[in-house]
């Protein structure tokens, strides 16, 4: 059926990532000090708009990882200077506070294997 | 060739990662019973829903999905499908079949419970709180207590002699949009194709403009020597203006004649003839674009100000000021979100969320947040694409773009092209899966 790109190449570490900032003398995204917060209504209508993309054939599924890997990685295309994807701007749509209710939501769902996989 | 995956075949296969989530939750889509699920106490609210795209499709699941047996949702359309206009400049160019961009509902149903009504709802009562729908069987009368019309829009009839069977606009997907695939088909060696933008506001931005990018990449594959006029009411381009701009410049050097600024003052259709502010404009294939406004049940229900085109609502809620258990969502509301199938498909769960809280007696969400996340194809092999996401601002009582969010691709490219398609895919099964 012909070769997928998939444009954003999702981190294969993404706690690695979330350590080694600090080491390397980048200030760490400080998120919701560190809190994450029940998982709620707020949160699920906010990750709501995540399924735009990220539903069945789309992009890299958003499930299954820990509310820190999920805000680790949106922190960081946040805070990139010069966004290089359409993620990069999608991400500084959210503020800091809505960007751990989409981790906290997300959280709670199961992991999709399938989701967003090339097919 | 490229070609592109089944998006047919997704949509229709029967192992959904979205299903497997959704009953792991406990949400019992596929078991939800119709027509009503009543506890001994409280009757379901019944949420009639009008026009089943990218707006109604998504107002219908998510009310479905996260109201369990608390709401009744009735989903009503003319068609048993809808035909995406998302990916049918595709289709006018040969790259897509029409199957590939229409989509069954029966999902919705199916899965979620949700009742639907294939009929033309003609007439809103708010006083009674009933939309008459036309049926083959006859005139049905629903009763709702909280309506959402998402009809799309509605086209303004300019001057002149206008014959849309002659001109189409392809703005609607379905007829039309294989209508003028067959007129660009049939073009001969140094034709000419003139299409022109209305001023804004009008449905998905960027379209226009990816139209003429892909009727000119048309024309240059197959070595017409055509050209295609551009004729813009808009002071510039109104979406994507670096791509754009780069591709009519460039790209399609000798090929594309942008003109910004003009507006067309009447249509001609069997003179294939535009009368414009700069002059008349005559082509072979007149791709003219109407005014648009909103759908006319809308207009009818008294929800549009008569000085305006697009029903004024709350974003909070989408509810309209005149009437709040009147909710408009998508193309025929009227706030400054840009009018897309993405767009409808953020405000339909903001809609739906506020609907939901409004039965548990909770105000709605104080913050709400949409966004607009849109691929165009440029040539037949690469694309652009575009984003913007909006927070409610309180003092204004408006959505506000975040501007740190708003931007357009570096450029087109080949990796856009496929990415468009997971895109669409994910958006085709978010809506209507």
């Amino acid at each position: 059926m012909g070769m997928h790109v998939i444009a954003m190449k999702r981190s294969k570490f993404p706690l690695i990532a979330a350590f080694a900032i600090p080491i390397l003398g980048i200030p760490a995204p400080a998120i919701a000090g560190g809190l994450v917060p029940t998982a709620s209504i707020e949160g699920r209508l906010l990750a709501a708009s995540c399924f735009q993309c990220h539903s069945s054939g789309g992009f890299e599924g958003i499930t299954g990882e820990s509310p820190s890997e999920i805000i680790s990685e949106l922190a960081e295309m946040k805070a990139r200077t010069y966004p290089e994807n359409i993620m990069d701007l999608v991400a500084r749509g959210l503020t800091d506070s809505q960007i751990a209710q989409i981790a906290a939501y997300l959280a709670t769902l199961p992991e999709n294997g399938e989701n967003g996989s090339e097919d | 060739m490229h070609t592109p995956p089944s998006l047919h075949g997704m949509i229709n296969s029967s192992s959904f990662d979205r299903r497997t989530f959704v009953k792991l939750l406990g949400m019992a889509g596929a078991t939800l019973a119709f027509p009503r699920i009543a506890s001994a106490v409280t009757p379901a609210t019944r949420v009639v829903i009008i026009g089943a795209g990218f707006g109604g499709a998504t107002a219908a699941k998510y009310l479905a999905l996260w109201g369990k047996g608390r709401v009744q949702v009735t989903l009503v359309d003319a068609n048993p499908s809808h035909i995406s206009c998302i990916l049918s400049n595709l289709v006018v160019t040969g790259a897509l079949g029409m199957s590939d961009i229409t989509i069954g509902l029966q999902n919705l149903t199916t899965k979620y419970g949700i009742n639907f009504l294939l009929g033309r709802a003609m007439a809103v009562d708010a006083s009674s709180r009933t939309v008459e729908v036309s049926t083959s069987k006859g005139s049905k009368s629903l009763a709702y207590d909280h309506l959402v019309l998402a009809p799309g829009i509605d086209f303004i009839t300019p001057a002149g002699h206008y014959d849309p069977a002659i001109t189409p606009h392809a703005w609607v997907a379905g007829p039309q949009t294989l209508q003028l695939k067959k007129s660009l088909m049939a073009m001969k060696k140094g034709k000419v194709f003139v299409m022109n933008i209305p001023k804004a506001p009008y449905r998905c931005p960027p379209g226009p403009y990816e139209r003429a990018c892909v009727v000119a990449d048309y024309m240059r594959r197959k070595k017409l020597r055509g050209k295609v006029i551009v004729l813009d009411a808009n002071p510039g381009i109104t979406a994507e203006p670096e791509n754009f701009g780069h591709a009519f410049s460039e790209t399609f050097k000798g090929i594309v004649e942008y003109r910004p600024n003009c507006q067309v003052l009447a249509v001609n259709s069997a003179e294939k003839t535009l009368v414009t502010s700069l002059g008349n404009v005559t082509g072979n294939v007149i791709n003219y674009l109407p005014d648009m406004r909103a759908g006319a049940l809308v207009t009818a229900a008294g929800l549009v100000d008569p000085s305006a085109r697009w029903a004024a609502v709350d974003p909070l809620t989408y509810g309209s000021v005149r009437f709040p258990e009147i909710h408009v969502i998508g193309d025929s509301q009227a706030t400054a979100q840009p009018k897309s199938g993405t767009m409808a498909n953020a405000q339909a769960k903001v809609c739906a969320d506020a609907i939901l809280r409004g039965i548990d007696g909770q105000p709605p969400n104080p913050a709400p947040v949409t966004m607009s996340a849109c691929y165009s194809p440029i040539t037949s092999k690469t694309a652009s694409w575009l984003t913007a996401s909006y927070q409610y601002d309180p003092t204004t009582r408006a959505m506000k773009r975040v501007e740190a969010s708003f931007g357009e691709a570096r450029g087109p490219s080949a990796e856009n092209y496929l990415d468009m398609f997971q895109w669409a895919n994910s958006l085709f099964d978010d809506t209507f899966n």
